[in-house]
Protein backbone atom coordinates (compact mmCIF):
# COMPACT_ATOMS: atom_id res chain seq x y z
CA UNK A 1 0.00 0.00 0.00
CA UNK A 2 1.63 3.74 -1.02
CA UNK A 3 1.35 5.94 1.77
CA UNK A 4 1.24 9.57 0.29
CA UNK A 5 0.92 12.83 1.85
CA UNK A 6 -0.05 15.24 -0.61
CA UNK A 7 0.48 18.03 1.68
CA UNK A 8 4.31 16.75 1.98
CA UNK A 9 7.04 18.98 0.14
CA UNK A 10 8.44 16.19 -0.93
CA UNK A 11 7.99 12.21 -1.88
CA UNK A 12 7.42 9.39 0.47
CA UNK A 13 9.69 6.29 0.86
CA UNK A 14 7.09 4.13 0.06
CA UNK A 15 6.15 6.09 -2.92
CA UNK A 16 9.88 6.27 -4.06
CA UNK A 17 10.29 2.13 -3.46
CA UNK A 18 6.90 1.80 -5.90
CA UNK A 19 8.37 3.70 -8.21
CA UNK A 20 11.27 1.85 -8.60
CA UNK A 21 9.58 -1.47 -8.48
CA UNK A 22 6.39 -0.23 -10.68
CA UNK A 23 7.69 2.19 -12.99
CA UNK A 24 5.33 4.37 -12.15
CA UNK A 25 3.03 6.69 -9.86
CA UNK A 26 -0.72 8.02 -10.13
CA UNK A 27 -2.17 10.94 -8.96
CA UNK A 28 -5.24 11.30 -10.05
CA UNK A 29 -7.63 14.71 -9.44
CA UNK A 30 -4.75 17.21 -8.31
CA UNK A 31 -4.73 20.01 -10.05
CA UNK A 32 -8.26 22.16 -9.80
CA UNK A 33 -10.69 22.65 -12.68
CA UNK A 34 -10.07 26.60 -13.19
CA UNK A 35 -6.60 25.75 -13.64
CA UNK A 36 -7.42 22.95 -16.30
CA UNK A 37 -9.61 25.02 -18.41
CA UNK A 38 -7.37 27.56 -18.79
CA UNK A 39 -4.29 24.67 -19.82
CA UNK A 40 -6.57 22.85 -21.90
CA UNK A 41 -6.44 26.13 -23.88
CA UNK A 42 -2.76 26.67 -23.81
CA UNK A 43 -2.12 23.41 -25.31
CA UNK A 44 -4.69 24.60 -28.47
CA UNK A 45 -2.83 27.54 -28.81
CA UNK A 46 0.22 25.08 -28.47
CA UNK A 47 -1.26 22.55 -30.90
CA UNK A 48 -2.00 25.12 -33.41
CA UNK A 49 1.06 27.02 -33.30
CA UNK A 50 3.88 23.81 -33.43
CA UNK A 51 6.59 24.55 -35.13
CA UNK A 52 6.20 27.71 -35.19
CA UNK A 53 8.01 30.94 -33.77
CA UNK A 54 4.79 31.93 -32.27
CA UNK A 55 4.78 28.91 -29.87
CA UNK A 56 3.95 30.39 -26.76
CA UNK A 57 6.70 29.70 -24.01
CA UNK A 58 7.99 27.31 -26.22
CA UNK A 59 11.31 26.13 -24.21
CA UNK A 60 14.95 24.94 -25.10
CA UNK A 61 16.31 21.04 -24.66
CA UNK A 62 18.40 22.15 -21.94
CA UNK A 63 16.80 24.96 -20.05
CA UNK A 64 16.81 24.76 -16.24
CA UNK A 65 13.46 23.08 -15.55
CA UNK A 66 12.55 26.05 -12.78
CA UNK A 67 12.12 28.32 -15.78
CA UNK A 68 10.19 26.39 -17.69
CA UNK A 69 6.99 28.28 -18.71
CA UNK A 70 6.60 31.23 -17.00
CA UNK A 71 3.93 33.65 -15.72
CA UNK A 72 1.24 33.84 -16.78
CA UNK A 73 1.37 30.24 -18.34
CA UNK A 74 -1.18 28.20 -17.71
CA UNK A 75 1.05 25.10 -18.07
CA UNK A 76 3.65 26.56 -16.16
CA UNK A 77 1.26 26.79 -13.17
CA UNK A 78 0.25 23.40 -13.72
CA UNK A 79 4.22 22.62 -13.18
CA UNK A 80 4.90 24.76 -10.20
CA UNK A 81 1.83 23.28 -8.23
CA UNK A 82 3.28 21.63 -5.24
CA UNK A 83 1.97 18.27 -6.26
CA UNK A 84 4.27 17.94 -9.15
CA UNK A 85 6.95 19.77 -7.67
CA UNK A 86 7.42 17.23 -5.01
CA UNK A 87 7.85 14.59 -8.02
CA UNK A 88 10.36 16.57 -9.64
CA UNK A 89 12.25 17.34 -6.62
CA UNK A 90 12.17 13.81 -5.39
CA UNK A 91 12.91 12.04 -8.64
CA UNK A 92 15.28 14.24 -10.91
CA UNK A 93 15.70 17.30 -8.05
CA UNK A 94 14.85 20.60 -8.39
CA UNK A 95 17.65 20.99 -10.87
CA UNK A 96 16.48 18.97 -13.69
CA UNK A 97 16.35 20.43 -16.89
CA UNK A 98 14.28 20.47 -20.17
CA UNK A 99 14.18 17.49 -22.21
CA UNK A 100 11.29 17.51 -24.56
CA UNK A 101 7.60 18.04 -23.87
CA UNK A 102 4.32 17.50 -26.70
CA UNK A 103 1.14 17.90 -26.39
CA UNK A 104 -1.17 14.79 -27.77
CA UNK A 105 -4.56 15.13 -28.96
CA UNK A 106 -6.88 11.96 -29.79
CA UNK A 107 -9.62 13.08 -31.70
CA UNK A 108 -13.27 11.59 -31.14
CA UNK A 109 -13.52 8.02 -32.50
CA UNK A 110 -9.72 7.57 -33.43
CA UNK A 111 -9.00 4.35 -34.33
CA UNK A 112 -5.17 4.90 -34.35
CA UNK A 113 -3.37 2.62 -31.76
CA UNK A 114 0.14 2.92 -31.44
CA UNK A 115 2.37 0.18 -31.28
CA UNK A 116 3.84 -0.16 -27.42
CA UNK A 117 7.58 1.16 -27.21
CA UNK A 118 9.63 2.73 -24.48
CA UNK A 119 10.39 6.24 -25.51
CA UNK A 120 13.93 7.39 -27.35
CA UNK A 121 16.18 4.92 -27.51
CA UNK A 122 17.74 1.46 -25.84
CA UNK A 123 19.10 3.29 -22.15
CA UNK A 124 22.02 0.80 -20.51
CA UNK A 125 22.34 3.97 -17.38
CA UNK A 126 21.00 3.43 -13.54
CA UNK A 127 20.80 7.17 -13.46
CA UNK A 128 17.03 7.93 -15.30
CA UNK A 129 14.67 10.62 -16.53
CA UNK A 130 11.28 11.49 -15.90
CA UNK A 131 8.17 12.10 -18.09
CA UNK A 132 5.20 13.80 -16.38
CA UNK A 133 1.65 13.15 -18.23
CA UNK A 134 -0.86 15.50 -17.16
CA UNK A 135 -5.10 14.76 -17.98
CA UNK A 136 -6.83 18.12 -18.06
CA UNK A 137 -9.97 16.72 -18.39
CA UNK A 138 -11.46 13.37 -17.23
CA UNK A 139 -10.22 10.67 -19.34
CA UNK A 140 -13.59 7.90 -18.97
CA UNK A 141 -12.72 4.06 -19.00
CA UNK A 142 -11.47 3.50 -22.28
CA UNK A 143 -11.69 6.56 -23.42
CA UNK A 144 -8.15 7.20 -24.95
CA UNK A 145 -5.93 7.33 -21.90
CA UNK A 146 -2.87 6.34 -21.99
CA UNK A 147 -1.49 2.35 -22.24
CA UNK A 148 1.09 1.60 -20.25
CA UNK A 149 2.55 -1.60 -19.08
CA UNK A 150 3.70 -1.48 -15.27
CA UNK A 151 6.92 -3.26 -14.66
CA UNK A 152 8.75 -2.85 -17.81
CA UNK A 153 10.63 0.29 -16.90
CA UNK A 154 14.15 -1.51 -16.33
CA UNK A 155 14.03 -3.74 -19.16
CA UNK A 156 17.01 -2.76 -21.95
CA UNK A 157 14.81 -2.72 -25.23
CA UNK A 158 14.82 0.19 -28.00
CA UNK A 159 11.72 1.97 -29.13
CA UNK A 160 9.40 -0.23 -30.75
CA UNK A 161 11.14 -3.27 -30.60
CA UNK A 162 8.08 -4.15 -27.94
CA UNK A 163 5.57 -3.48 -30.92
CA UNK A 164 4.49 -7.02 -31.47
CA UNK A 165 2.95 -6.89 -28.16
CA UNK A 166 -0.51 -6.31 -28.39
CA UNK A 167 -2.08 -7.59 -25.40
CA UNK A 168 -0.02 -8.11 -22.16
CA UNK A 169 -1.74 -9.55 -18.85
CA UNK A 170 -1.55 -6.48 -16.58
CA UNK A 171 -1.13 -3.57 -18.94
CA UNK A 172 -3.25 -0.74 -17.73
CA UNK A 173 -4.98 1.90 -19.84
CA UNK A 174 -5.20 5.70 -17.98
CA UNK A 175 -8.86 6.70 -16.81
CA UNK A 176 -9.38 9.21 -14.19
CA UNK A 177 -10.83 12.55 -12.89
CA UNK A 178 -9.35 15.74 -14.62
CA UNK A 179 -6.61 17.21 -13.42
CA UNK A 180 -4.90 14.07 -13.21
CA UNK A 181 -0.56 13.54 -13.30
CA UNK A 182 1.25 10.60 -13.35
CA UNK A 183 5.03 10.58 -13.33
CA UNK A 184 6.92 7.30 -15.68
CA UNK A 185 10.22 6.36 -15.31
CA UNK A 186 12.02 6.87 -18.95
CA UNK A 187 11.87 3.37 -19.59
CA UNK A 188 8.36 2.40 -18.96
CA UNK A 189 6.59 0.83 -22.01
CA UNK A 190 3.28 2.35 -23.02
CA UNK A 191 1.41 3.91 -26.52
CA UNK A 192 -1.35 5.95 -27.15
CA UNK A 193 -4.73 4.04 -26.98
CA UNK A 194 -7.72 4.54 -29.80
CA UNK A 195 -10.13 6.78 -28.77
CA UNK A 196 -14.22 5.31 -29.13
CA UNK A 197 -15.70 8.09 -27.63
CA UNK A 198 -17.54 11.26 -28.87
CA UNK A 199 -14.89 13.21 -26.67
CA UNK A 200 -11.36 14.25 -27.64
CA UNK A 201 -8.69 13.70 -25.07
CA UNK A 202 -5.85 15.80 -24.18
CA UNK A 203 -2.67 14.96 -23.11
CA UNK A 204 0.45 17.16 -22.19
CA UNK A 205 3.68 15.33 -21.69
CA UNK A 206 7.08 16.08 -20.26
CA UNK A 207 10.35 14.72 -19.89
CA UNK A 208 13.11 16.09 -17.36
CA UNK A 209 16.51 14.49 -17.34
CA UNK A 210 18.37 15.07 -14.06
CA UNK A 211 21.86 16.91 -13.30
CA UNK A 212 23.07 15.72 -10.08
CA UNK A 213 22.90 11.86 -8.70
CA UNK A 214 19.52 10.98 -7.76
CA UNK A 215 20.58 10.36 -3.85
CA UNK A 216 17.75 10.43 -1.45
CA UNK A 217 16.46 13.37 -2.70
CA UNK A 218 13.06 12.55 -1.35
CA UNK A 219 11.56 12.95 2.20
CA UNK A 220 14.13 10.65 3.77
CA UNK A 221 12.99 10.91 7.41
CA UNK A 222 11.27 7.27 7.42
CA UNK A 223 14.00 5.73 5.33
CA UNK A 224 16.26 4.43 8.02
CA UNK A 225 12.99 2.64 9.69
CA UNK A 226 11.42 1.26 6.13
CA UNK A 227 14.89 0.21 5.03
CA UNK A 228 15.14 -3.29 5.18
CA UNK A 229 18.38 -4.80 6.36
CA UNK A 230 20.77 -6.28 3.42
CA UNK A 231 20.33 -9.91 4.33
CA UNK A 232 16.26 -9.32 3.98
CA UNK A 233 15.66 -12.76 2.41
CA UNK A 234 12.08 -14.07 1.36
CA UNK A 235 13.91 -17.62 1.58
CA UNK A 236 15.01 -17.17 4.47
CA UNK A 237 13.85 -14.16 7.44
CA UNK A 238 12.36 -11.22 6.01
CA UNK A 239 10.64 -7.84 6.87
CA UNK A 240 6.94 -8.11 5.97
CA UNK A 241 6.34 -4.69 6.90
CA UNK A 242 9.56 -3.36 5.03
CA UNK A 243 10.24 -1.47 2.46
CA UNK A 244 11.17 -4.72 0.32
CA UNK A 245 7.96 -5.97 0.17
CA UNK A 246 7.13 -2.94 -1.92
CA UNK A 247 10.29 -3.29 -3.79
CA UNK A 248 9.21 -7.20 -4.41
CA UNK A 249 6.01 -5.99 -6.23
CA UNK A 250 5.06 -8.82 -8.78
CA UNK A 251 3.41 -7.84 -11.97
CA UNK A 252 0.56 -10.49 -13.78
CA UNK A 253 2.80 -10.63 -16.49
CA UNK A 254 6.27 -12.06 -14.34
CA UNK A 255 6.90 -15.30 -14.55
CA UNK A 256 9.62 -16.43 -11.89
CA UNK A 257 12.55 -15.84 -14.30
CA UNK A 258 11.75 -12.52 -14.87
CA UNK A 259 10.81 -11.63 -11.34
CA UNK A 260 13.99 -12.23 -10.51
CA UNK A 261 15.90 -10.37 -12.50
CA UNK A 262 13.97 -7.69 -11.71
CA UNK A 263 14.48 -7.71 -7.81
CA UNK A 264 18.58 -7.73 -9.07
CA UNK A 265 17.76 -4.45 -11.18
CA UNK A 266 15.42 -3.21 -8.73
CA UNK A 267 17.92 -3.85 -5.90
CA UNK A 268 20.96 -2.36 -7.96
CA UNK A 269 18.50 1.06 -8.47
CA UNK A 270 17.34 1.32 -5.02
CA UNK A 271 21.47 0.90 -4.42
CA UNK A 272 21.74 4.53 -6.34
CA UNK A 273 18.70 6.23 -5.14
CA UNK A 274 19.88 5.19 -1.58
CA UNK A 275 23.25 5.60 -1.55
CA UNK A 276 23.44 1.86 -0.30
CA UNK A 277 26.06 0.30 -1.42
CA UNK A 278 25.21 -2.88 0.37
CA UNK A 279 21.21 -3.27 -0.34
CA UNK A 280 20.13 -5.71 -1.57
CA UNK A 281 16.65 -8.30 -1.96
CA UNK A 282 16.42 -12.06 -1.18
CA UNK A 283 20.52 -12.04 -1.24
CA UNK A 284 21.04 -12.19 -5.03
CA UNK A 285 23.75 -9.71 -5.56
CA UNK A 286 25.87 -10.83 -1.90
CA UNK A 287 25.76 -14.55 -2.88
CA UNK A 288 27.47 -13.54 -6.42
CA UNK A 289 29.36 -10.93 -4.73
CA UNK A 290 30.97 -12.23 -2.23
CA UNK A 291 31.47 -15.71 -3.99
CA UNK A 292 33.52 -13.72 -6.68
CA UNK A 293 35.75 -12.01 -4.02
CA UNK A 294 37.10 -16.06 -3.09
CA UNK A 295 38.48 -16.62 -6.98
CA UNK A 296 39.88 -13.47 -7.59
CA UNK A 297 36.98 -11.71 -8.87
CA UNK A 298 37.08 -13.98 -11.76
CA UNK A 299 33.97 -16.60 -12.65
CA UNK B 1 -3.38 -23.01 -48.59
CA UNK B 2 -5.55 -22.38 -51.23
CA UNK B 3 -4.88 -18.76 -51.24
CA UNK B 4 -8.58 -18.43 -54.01
CA UNK B 5 -10.61 -19.76 -50.90
CA UNK B 6 -8.78 -19.52 -47.41
CA UNK B 7 -6.78 -17.45 -45.50
CA UNK B 8 -3.74 -17.61 -42.37
CA UNK B 9 -4.94 -16.78 -38.93
CA UNK B 10 -1.99 -16.24 -36.63
CA UNK B 11 -1.83 -16.05 -32.75
CA UNK B 12 1.80 -14.88 -31.12
CA UNK B 13 2.06 -15.93 -27.12
CA UNK B 14 4.32 -15.11 -24.87
CA UNK B 15 5.32 -17.31 -21.77
CA UNK B 16 6.54 -17.12 -18.79
CA UNK B 17 9.19 -19.61 -18.78
CA UNK B 18 10.79 -21.86 -21.78
CA UNK B 19 7.72 -24.70 -21.64
CA UNK B 20 4.55 -25.08 -23.56
CA UNK B 21 3.26 -26.05 -20.87
CA UNK B 22 3.49 -22.31 -18.83
CA UNK B 23 0.92 -19.50 -18.19
CA UNK B 24 0.48 -17.15 -21.09
CA UNK B 25 1.51 -13.54 -20.34
CA UNK B 26 1.01 -11.92 -23.76
CA UNK B 27 -0.36 -12.37 -27.08
CA UNK B 28 -1.61 -10.67 -30.11
CA UNK B 29 -3.59 -12.09 -33.03
CA UNK B 30 -3.70 -11.66 -36.50
CA UNK B 31 -6.09 -12.62 -39.40
CA UNK B 32 -5.76 -12.65 -43.28
CA UNK B 33 -9.32 -12.01 -43.62
CA UNK B 34 -9.14 -8.53 -41.88
CA UNK B 35 -6.04 -6.68 -41.15
CA UNK B 36 -7.69 -4.54 -38.22
CA UNK B 37 -8.56 -8.16 -36.16
CA UNK B 38 -8.22 -8.71 -32.53
CA UNK B 39 -8.43 -11.00 -30.14
CA UNK B 40 -8.91 -8.62 -26.51
CA UNK B 41 -9.34 -11.76 -24.66
CA UNK B 42 -8.03 -15.09 -25.09
CA UNK B 43 -9.42 -18.45 -23.81
CA UNK B 44 -6.20 -20.17 -23.51
CA UNK B 45 -4.10 -20.06 -19.93
CA UNK B 46 -1.20 -22.02 -21.29
CA UNK B 47 0.50 -22.63 -24.23
CA UNK B 48 -0.72 -26.57 -24.96
CA UNK B 49 -3.90 -24.61 -24.32
CA UNK B 50 -3.82 -23.09 -27.54
CA UNK B 51 -2.73 -26.39 -29.09
CA UNK B 52 -5.32 -28.04 -27.61
CA UNK B 53 -7.43 -25.87 -29.53
CA UNK B 54 -6.56 -26.79 -33.20
CA UNK B 55 -3.87 -24.35 -33.40
CA UNK B 56 -0.46 -25.76 -35.36
CA UNK B 57 2.85 -24.40 -33.85
CA UNK B 58 5.03 -23.20 -36.64
CA UNK B 59 7.49 -21.56 -34.68
CA UNK B 60 8.92 -20.87 -31.03
CA UNK B 61 11.98 -18.89 -29.73
CA UNK B 62 14.94 -20.22 -29.34
CA UNK B 63 16.58 -21.08 -25.90
CA UNK B 64 20.07 -19.13 -25.77
CA UNK B 65 22.14 -18.64 -23.05
CA UNK B 66 22.81 -14.88 -21.75
CA UNK B 67 25.82 -13.44 -22.57
CA UNK B 68 29.31 -12.70 -20.62
CA UNK B 69 28.46 -9.50 -18.75
CA UNK B 70 24.95 -9.04 -19.38
CA UNK B 71 23.62 -12.17 -17.48
CA UNK B 72 21.34 -10.00 -15.76
CA UNK B 73 20.05 -7.61 -18.36
CA UNK B 74 16.61 -8.49 -19.38
CA UNK B 75 14.29 -6.88 -22.10
CA UNK B 76 12.19 -8.48 -25.04
CA UNK B 77 9.81 -11.46 -23.76
CA UNK B 78 11.99 -14.40 -23.91
CA UNK B 79 9.54 -17.31 -25.08
CA UNK B 80 7.74 -16.66 -27.53
CA UNK B 81 5.55 -19.22 -29.54
CA UNK B 82 4.16 -18.86 -33.09
CA UNK B 83 0.62 -20.60 -34.35
CA UNK B 84 -1.18 -20.72 -36.78
CA UNK B 85 -4.59 -22.06 -38.37
CA UNK B 86 -6.34 -21.87 -41.86
CA UNK B 87 -9.74 -20.47 -42.10
CA UNK B 88 -12.23 -20.20 -44.50
CA UNK B 89 -11.89 -16.48 -46.54
CA UNK B 90 -14.51 -13.99 -45.92
CA UNK B 91 -16.28 -11.28 -47.32
CA UNK B 92 -15.55 -8.28 -45.36
CA UNK B 93 -18.83 -8.05 -43.99
CA UNK B 94 -18.97 -11.43 -42.48
CA UNK B 95 -16.20 -10.51 -40.08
Amino acid sequence: MITVDPTGRLLTTSEMATFVARGFLEYPGVVPADLNAAAIDECDRILATWGTPERPFAPNSGDPWTQLYPAPSALGAVLRRPEVTRIVDSLVGPDARFDHDFVHLRPPHDPTLQRLHADAVIDPNTAFDIQIFYFPHEVRPGGGGTGFVPGTHLRRVHETQVGRYRHVRGERQWEGPAGSVLVFHHGLWHRGMPNPGHERRLMYKIRLNPTRPQVRLWDTGDLEAALNRPDDHIFARFDPAGIGMTLRTREAWMGEQDHRLELIARARLWRYLTGSADYDLDWYHTRVEGRAALAGGGP
Amino acid sequence: MNPETERQQLLFVWTEDSSLQSRIIGWSFHDGNDPDADAAELPHARGVDVLADGWRLIQSSQLVNRPAGDEYVHGVFEFEWLFERVVHLREPHHR
